[in-house]
């Protein structure tokens, strides 16, 4: 058996491109997955370690304070601003005998003893009744005069709302008149929604059986929740809100059994001398003590003084900044004492400005508290926690059997945990996870190449050698002997490719790292050597391969001695080249003759096919997603001329505000409302219930814009229409995005039947509907948006025409500094285009870089394979020679004999690639709300053909010096 | 000298269709041990197919095939393999040896199925004249050297029974009778039984007896009264 491999090993001379082709296959595919698993072990080993050792949080709590604060909570905070609730008079209600009657009985009972008890005589007891219960049905009308609009959801109502509606402890009454409240809550202890302990919240989002009667009682409930918010926010109430919430938090830390910290951090954008775009960073108080996310200093020293500041590493890199030197940061100097980065923020994205991490502009900012004091910038808090007795991983799934219960909390608003998806520290894990799994299925692809090129090198040799595999046979050779002597190709290629692949991918995994460096605000390990990944670049292949070929050996030497030693065994011709052969019979000979030879050999057709179809997919995919991203950003961007969007917490009516007088010439002001889109009325009149129903922001727009534009997918401005007369009763205009008419398969014509909903304590609440008449499609694809008539909205949400809640503008004005409560935050468009626009440059080079792949590939697989069909056909060559045919008439018809399928496979790629991604794209979009326009253009197309056509060209181009080769004497060899 | 091999009503016919044509029609003879035994005949006369099927390359339509009295007719492949790798030699008029592998290494790729060592393989070499070229290419060889090569290389293992196909069909009357030399010395000293094929009535006179076939059957088989050596036998 040994001599048969020597055989075979001393023949690869003969076989050199092939097994050049073979081998540098396997020596990028075991290049990759050293290159990537070194370097993503030496950020991985790292990471765990690191972020156990600062305490990175395992989840960010928002807690729900309409849930915890009690009455007394927020009398203590807003009862001196807003005392004038003493004033308010409340109208008599004279209470009748049949109105008693109507009370909860047992509860009278109770008054009624009460009421004796207090010395008062009996004859006076009915009437004493009679007057509290009036008190509090007064108390009572006034609440829900203030839930269905009589009253106006001002700061003042709000407290009195809030101060009635929300948790009450067991203790304190309502019929002190010392304490607040006391004249307008309802007393009947039925009705309290205090729990002892926290249960699940009901997750049921059907409306409530009493909802739907009031379109403006469940608006004007959320403009009483949008306003309490404000109001616990607003610094001119000097409220502390953490100072009630904290003791819920410790609390909820006791039941759970995890510690926690409340995070302030001041989001902070300025500009820089020379650089157009602005910096962006994140700036926390260092606390070395920190129980949950600790600093770490990388070098230098703590922040201790004041205007003394940490940077992080790859910050100071990009700008040159060295240690206790002077860096400029919103017109102020500060030194930098150290290099830190902040543990929870491994990708530091700091701003919705810039979401996309750019490691020049963006950075987390340590200092002390003196002067984080001083620092400007809006600011926002939270509560980071720690589980204490988790040892598992921080991506792991056991992590959410711990979140869960946390999330289901009553007291809980809201919880993002990096078991799920916490971008600032999970995208670094979903990152290397991702790349891994990546790494494997790319050796796999490329392992896969290998071995076609394996059988089709395999298949060549045991033709040529059939007449000797006869006679070892004969002598009494098994197959399986005369196999294994075949196994030189995929041993030689593991062994050669997998030695020099791992080399390859220790040195390039310095580069990887570096990178990843510069990318992750995370520590990294240096290199060690692992011997798994030297074994495993020479295992796998070599044990995959050598299976592999094998089997395909096996199958290859089935046949008997006899049928081997026959002369012209192995000149059959096969079914299809009978069948091409019938069918070209009316074209010309050389026509004829290249596709019987193309047609001769299925497998290798086959291979041909399909390397050029999945070059083409990949190739068409990059494409597609090159245009796909420019195209979502040109489109998201084509209509918004504006520089910033400001967003207000609450709306803004100005009929109601006292002393209203600001300008908003050359502005627009957009009322923006998330409405519930729960059925549709097609344009035939079948009426369709949704199964799942959907979030819709609706944006009301005025007729004249200024710095919007709202465009079709041809460029038009089609927010005329929204004003158009559509003729139909109670039915206004809505222009939606390209996301609600991929996901919903709506089109203009048919009409949205929405509702406001609104969660009261697990209560849904939902106003009467609101049908909307498509008229047109905006081409943007982010979220489910649309644009009404802002008088429309406005009217359904019981606002004055004039309300809004977000204007787009050019100027940022003093009012618009996102330090004002009232202002939720400030979108810079400017800042945002140019982030992704970077980052879109950047995603530009890889796509380059895949293509390039693609056609390497291509052109490896199409060179080996003409290579064996010269080989092949050197008879026919030889004796085109002799015959007199010139070098480059035979070049046309022995070599050039794939044209038409490798044409036809690459143009069928393009549909199948974009069926694909259709495919995907709607299984991963129905969750996730959004849509991606998946186009080639004519461009593209053609320089997917270009790669493809080059590289067999050039394959072909490599074999005829091959052709060249043969020899007149060939034809009078015998077979 | 007793019976090697015995062929009892052997037939072996092929179908297309309606037509069937017999290649073998009714055979029945025997191979004596030590023998020289030729297969004479022209073309088409079906002495090809009787090779195949006496050495186990083929099946019978009908009939029995006993070799060394065992019945080897219906013989699964796997069996026939083991049988032909322990019972039989071949010779066929290419000579089919590996290109990469010297004298020796081709040699030894028979050898190794009998598992001889290197002294036996060195002695067979020599025994057909090949000693100064065992270091030697196939590329480097004659038509009648790679001949010998091939001979050796089936005879190597010690097979009972050789069977040669043409073995002469490419050659001229020198190498050609250098190479029926050699058959005859490994006959005479290895006492290995000879069945040659050939269309050639001076190479039939080496052998011991004669058959002589034509449209599938014999015509005549019997005691070869004219014994020559190669070298004294008349070539064409």
């Amino acid at each position: 058996m040994w001599l048969l491999f020597l055989n075979s090993l001393k023949g690869i001379k003969k076989k050199r491109l092939q097994m050049i082709g073979l081998t540098f296959l396997i020596l990028i595919s075991t290049a990759v997955y050293t290159t990537m698993n070194s370097a993503l072990d030496r950020m991985d080993s790292m990471s765990e370690q690191y972020m156990e050792e600062q305490n990175v949080e395992h989840m960010t709590i928002l807690l729900n304070e309409t849930n915890i604060l009690t009455r007394e909570n927020i009398a203590d905070m807003f009862n001196e601003k807003l005392s004038s609730w003493k004033d308010i008079v409340l109208p008599e209600v004279v209470v009748t005998d049949e109105m008693l009657e109507k009370y909860d009985q047992d509860a009278l009972q109770e008054m009624r003893d009460a009421i004796i008890e207090s010395g008062v005589p009996e004859f006076m007891v009915e009437t004493i009744l009679k007057q509290q219960i009036g008190k509090i049905l007064a108390g009572s009308s006034y609440l829900l005069g203030i839930v269905d609009g009589t009253y106006p959801a001002d700061d003042l109502n709000t407290y009195i709302f809030y101060g009635c509606s929300s948790k009450a402890k067991n203790e304190s009454t309502n019929f002190d008149p010392n304490l607040p409240y006391s004249k307008f809550c309802p007393i009947n202890p039925g009705t309290s929604t205090s729990s002892e302990t926290p249960g699940e919240v009901p997750g049921d989002d059907e409306c409530a059986d009493d909802s739907g009667t009031s379109t403006n009682a469940s608006t004007n409930i959320a403009k009483l929740y949008e306003n309490f918010s404000s109001m616990t926010n607003n610094n001119s109430y000097g409220v502390d809100k953490y100072e009630y919430l904290t003791p819920i938090m410790e609390e909820l830390s006791q039941t759970y059994d995890f510690t926690y910290v409340l995070k302030a951090n001041k989001v902070l954008t300025y500009s820089v001398d020379g650089d157009d775009q602005n910096y962006a960073a994140s700036i926390m108080v260092y606390d070395a003590n920190l129980p949950v996310n600790t600093p770490y200093l990388i070098e230098g020293k703590e922040p201790i003084n004041d205007n003394e500041i940490t940077v992080a590493l790859p910050f100071a890199n990009s700008n040159n900044i060295e240690l206790n030197s002077y860096f400029e940061v919103a017109g102020k100097q500060y030194k930098v004492v150290g290099l830190a980065y902040a543990p929870d923020y491994i990708y530091p994205a700091v701003s919705f400005n810039t979401p996309l991490y750019d490691v020049k502009r963006h950075t987390v900012i340590y200092t002390n508290q003196a002067t984080y004091n001083d620092f400007s910038g809006k600011e926002e808090k939270y509560y980071a926690a720690k589980f204490n007795n988790y040892d598992g991983s921080y991506t792991d799934e056991t992590l959410q059997d711990l979140v869960k219960p946390v999330r289901k909390d009553s007291r809980v608003l809201y919880v993002l945990s990096t078991a799920t998806i916490s971008p600032r520290i999970s995208m670094f894990t979903e990152e290397v996870k991702n790349n891994r799994v990546f790494t494997s299925y790319f050796m796999y692809v490329l392992l896969t190449i290998a071995i076609f090129i394996i059988i089709m090198v395999m298949k060549k040799r045991i033709d040529d050698e059939r007449l000797q595999i006869g006679v070892l046979k004969s002598l009494g050779y098994n197959t399986y002997m005369i196999a294994a002597g075949y196994l030189v190709y995929p041993i030689v290629g593991s062994i050669i490719g997998g030695i020099l692949g791992y080399g390859l991918g220790v040195v390039l995994q310095g580069p990887v790292v570096n990178l990843y460096k510069s990318f992750y605000n995370i520590p990294i390990n240096d290199f060690f050597f692992d011997a798994k990944y030297l074994l495993l670049s020479l295992v796998i292949p070599l044990i995959s391969l050598s299976l592999l070929s094998y089997l395909v050996a096996l199958f290859m030497l089935r046949h008997r001695p006899l049928k081997l030693l026959r002369e012209g065994s192995n000149l059959k011709v096969n079914f299809m080249t009978k069948i091409v052969t019938k069918l070209t019979s009316p074209l010309k000979f050389k026509s004829r003759f290249r596709l019987s030879l193309a047609s001769r050999s299925l497998g290798k057709l086959l291979v041909i096919t399909l390397c050029s179809f999945c070059t083409g997919l990949l190739i068409v995919l990059t494409l597609i997603g090159s245009t796909m991203m420019n195209k979502m950003i040109d489109k998201t961007f084509a209509g918004a001329s504006y520089d910033y969007q400001v967003t207000y917490s609450s709306i803004v009516d100005p009929t109601i505000i006292d002393g209203y007088d600001e300008n908003h010439d050359n502005e627009d002001l957009i009322t923006t409302s998330d409405l519930t889109l729960y059925q549709i009325i097609r344009k035939n009149g079948t009426v369709e219930v949704l199964d799942k129903t959907r979030s819709v922001t609706v944006n009301g727009i005025d007729e004249s814009l200024n710095l919007l534009k709202i465009t079709n997918s041809d460029g038009d401005d089609i927010s005329y229409k929204l004003f158009e007369d559509n003729n139909q009763e109670d039915v206004d205009n809505i222009v939606i995005n390209d996301t609600i008419r991929t996901l919903l398969h709506v089109e203009i014509g048919d009409t949205l039947i929405l509702s406001k909903r609104v969660d009261i304590d697990g209560n849904v609440q939902c106003s009467n509907d609101k049908k909307y008449l498509i008229v047109d499609i905006n081409e943007t694809f982010s979220g489910l948006n649309s644009y009404v008539d802002k008088g429309s909205i406005t009217k359904y949400l019981g606002y004055s025409d004039q309300s809004y809640n977000m204007i787009y503008t050019d100027e940022l004005k003093p009012i618009y500094d996102e330090t004002n409560s009232n202002i939720s935050s400030v979108f810079r468009y400017d800042d945002l285009k140019k982030n992704i626009s970077i980052a879109i440059e950047m995603a530009n080079y890889s796509i380059y870089i895949i293509i390039a792949f693609a056609g390497a590939m291509a052109l490896i697989i199409i060179s080996v394979v003409s290579n064996i069909v010269v080989d092949e056909n050197k008879k026919h060559i030889s004796l085109m020679k002799v015959m007199g045919y010139k070098e480059k008439e035979i070049k046309s018809v022995v070599l050039n004999i794939y044209t038409p399928f490798v044409l036809i496979a690459y143009l069928l790629s393009i549909p199948a690639m974009k069926g694909i991604l259709r495919f995907i794209i709607s299984l991963v979009a129905r969750d996730l709300d959004f849509s991606v326009p998946i186009e080639l253009s004519l461009q593209g197309a053609l320089i997917g053909l270009i790669v493809i056509m080059a590289a067999y060209f050039i394959a072909l181009g490599m074999s005829r010096r091959a052709l060249n080769r043969v020899s007149l004497a060939e034809a009078l060899k015998r077979e | 000298m007793s019976t090697l091999i015995k062929l009892n009503n052997i037939c072996k016919y092929y179908y297309q269709g309606e037509i069937v044509t017999k290649a073998l029609d009714d055979v029945n003879i025997d191979v004596e041990k030590g023998e020289i035994l030729i297969i004479l005949g022209s073309s088409g006369s079906g002495k090809t197919t009787l090779l195949n099927v006496i050495s186990g390359l083929d099946v019978p339509t009908k009939g029995q095939i006993i070799f060394d009295g065992k019945d080897i007719t219906h013989y699964s492949d796997a069996k026939m393999t083991k049988f032909r790798k322990q019972n039989v030699g071949f010779i066929f008029q290419t000579y089919n040896l590996l290109a990469h592998l010297n004298v020796y290494e081709n040699v030894k790729v028979g050898a190794q199925l009998g598992k001889n060592k290197k002294e036996d393989i060195n002695y067979i070499i020599k025994m057909v004249g090949l000693e100064e070229h065992a270091n030697k290419y196939m590329h480097q060889l004659s038509g009648g050297q790679q001949q010998r090569v091939s001979i050796a290389r089936a005879i190597a293992k010690k097979p009972f029974v050789m069977f040669c196909d043409e073995p002469t069909g490419a050659l001229d009357e020198t190498t050609g009778k250098v190479v029926l030399s050699s058959l005859v010395k490994i006959n005479k000293e290895l006492k290995t039984t000879m069945v040659i094929i050939t269309h050639n009535p001076g190479i039939a006179l080496i052998g011991d007896r004669i058959i002589r076939m034509n449209s599938g059957k014999v015509v005549d088989f019997s005691k070869n009264e004219n014994k020559m050596a190669p070298d004294e036998i008349p070539w064409g």
